[in-house]
Formats: C-alpha cells, sequence, structure tokens
C-alpha cells in the first residue's frame, strides 16, 4: 500500500508529501486530490508515473525548498525512470509509430532526405530517397544516465523538427549489395579510394 | 497551463506554469534560460498542436504548451 508523509499544506487543498513506500518512495509530489482519493492517487502514480493525464498532482518548481532546505528529488528507482520516459515516448509518437514501437520496438521518422529507423541504438536504419539503405549511428551528447526511450524521444523531436542537425553529425555505414551486404563505413572506402 | 519536459535521468523533470501567474512564468523563464546555458535543445507545440507539430524554440515563450528539452546530438 502506497503511503505518504505530508511535508507542508500549501493551501487550496493543495499539499506537499513526499512518498514512503512504493515504487515512487523518496518523491516529493505535490497531492491535489480530494484526501479520501488520495491513497487511489498514489497507486496511479506507480502505474503513471507522469500523472498529466490524471492531473491529480504535478511536479513543483526548481526553486522549491523543504523545511530541511533540500530541493525537489528525482525518483531513485530506474525503473519508474524507464517508465516515465516511455509515457513520454508514447506521447510524442504517432498512432502508426506507437504500433510499430509496441509490435517491434522500431518505429520511422519521415524525413525530406528518407525515413529514419529508430530502435537499435548506434544502429539506425536509413533508406534514403532514392532507396538506397545505409546505417547511422546518432546520439544524444551525454545521453549516458538517459532512459532508452529518453534517448528516442531525443533523435524523434530532432529528426522532426531539424533534420540536417542530426544528417550533419551522422556517421554513415552503407548496406549497399555492392559491398556484400556488410556495412562499410564510407570514410574509411574514401580514404582507400584516395590511396588509390 | 504551459509545460515543460527536460530529459533526464529521471526519465524527466516536468514544470508548469499558467500565462496569468508572474511568478511561475518567471520562473519558468528561468529554467528555460539554464537549460539554454546547458546547449540543450528547446523544441515546443502550440495549443492545440500536437507532438509531431514542435518547432524549435529559441526563446521562452509562455504561450507555448509543452517545451521539450533535449540535448544537441553527435555521431556515434
Amino acid at each position: 500500500m502506497p503511503a505518504y508523509v505530508v511535508v507542508e499544506d500549501l493551501g487550496g487543498g493543495r499539499q506537499l508529501v513526499e512518498v514512503t513506500e512504493g515504487d515512487l518512495r523518496g518523491q516529493t509530489v505535490v497531492l491535489t486530490s480530494t484526501p479520501s482519493s488520495r491513497l487511489r492517487s498514489l497507486e496511479a502514480l506507480a502505474s503513471d508515473p507522469l500523472g498529466v493525464d490524471a492531473g491529480f498532482w504535478d511536479r513543483i518548481g526548481p526553486n522549491w525548498r523543504g523545511p530541511d532546505g533540500r530541493g525537489p528529488r528525482p525518483p531513485r528507482d530506474p525503473r519508474v525512470a524507464g517508465r516515465r520516459a516511455r509515457s513520454l515516448l508514447r506521447s510524442v509518437l504517432d498512432e502508426r509509430q506507437r504500433a510499430d514501437y509496441d509490435l517491434t520496438g522500431h518505429f520511422d521518422v519521415p524525413t525530406p532526405y528518407g525515413v529514419v529507423r529508430l530502435g537499435t541504438l548506434y544502429h539506425l536504419g536509413f533508406t534514403r530517397s532514392d532507396g538506397r539503405r545505409f546505417r547511422c549511428c546518432v546520439v544524444p551528447r551525454g545521453m549516458h544516465g538517459l532512459p532508452i526511450d529518453d534517448i528516442w524521444v531525443n533523435l524523434t523531436l530532432v529528426l522532426r523538427a531539424d533534420p540536417d542537425q542530426f544528417f550533419a553529425v551522422a556517421n554513415w555505414h552503407d548496406v549497399d549489395p555492392v559491398h556484400g551486404g556488410r556495412p562499410v563505413r564510407l570514410g574509411r572506402e574514401q580514404q582507400r579510394r584516395s590511396r588509390r | 497551463m504551459g509545460t515543460m519536459r527536460i530529459l533526464d535521468e529521471t526519465g524527466d523533470t516536468v514544470l508548469t506554469w499558467t500565462p496569468e501567474d508572474d511568478d511561475a512564468v518567471a520562473a519558468a523563464a528561468e529554467a528555460f534560460d539554464h537549460q539554454r546555458r546547458k546547449r540543450r535543445l528547446a523544441f515546443a507545440t502550440k495549443p492545440g498542436q500536437a507532438p509531431d507539430q514542435a518547432v524549435a524554440l529559441a526563446a521562452f515563450d509562455p504561450t507555448a504548451e509543452t517545451i521539450y528539452w533535449v540535448r544537441p546530438l553527435v555521431g556515434g
């Protein structure tokens, strides 16, 4: 059973509480629901950590400090972070992308240059507009520590709104059958050609 | 109500504000500038827009519905 302790009464029916049990243990959240529904709300938080759809709580601002002088603390459990990231990813994908990701673990993002397939880290598929296929590797800077679904959110948003940034930094592997179907790093091939 | 979603190791950190609340807008603007100084990239939707219509945002817009903060990309 989830439980919490009231840290501060914020007025207006809002209370700042610290969750003391369950996946969200250690989190400080603002509850805005009626007292009788708060335990149900906390149970719902475990399956919907963002709580955006439920609308009964929100995270507090970056400047808040509790009586102990500490600011809001993030979830300690990586499973919670993973669920939050999955929820965010699903919210930014369209219906078809969500279905593809649920079914295959991959989804396509169309760009003016072709379609990028996300789902395998360091090994993204790219089918150029002329049909030629490549593998490419692009990651968010300083991504270590990010849940994997946050990485897909990151790449998806940049691909949609600023695809040139993605293609400007991508490292490429050609999967054209002329290379025996094996990935060949284009940069190395160009170096070989320049030596001839 | 505007929402800022800052991708991080917790999944993301969520900040909210209402355009009518000057203090909340100021706090959100401060958070925006903080992320910009960290060279993060902002993409935003207006009310009623789907996430696939998010566009790059260079300065804080209190009328935005959602602002997503992501990291710049590097070749792997």
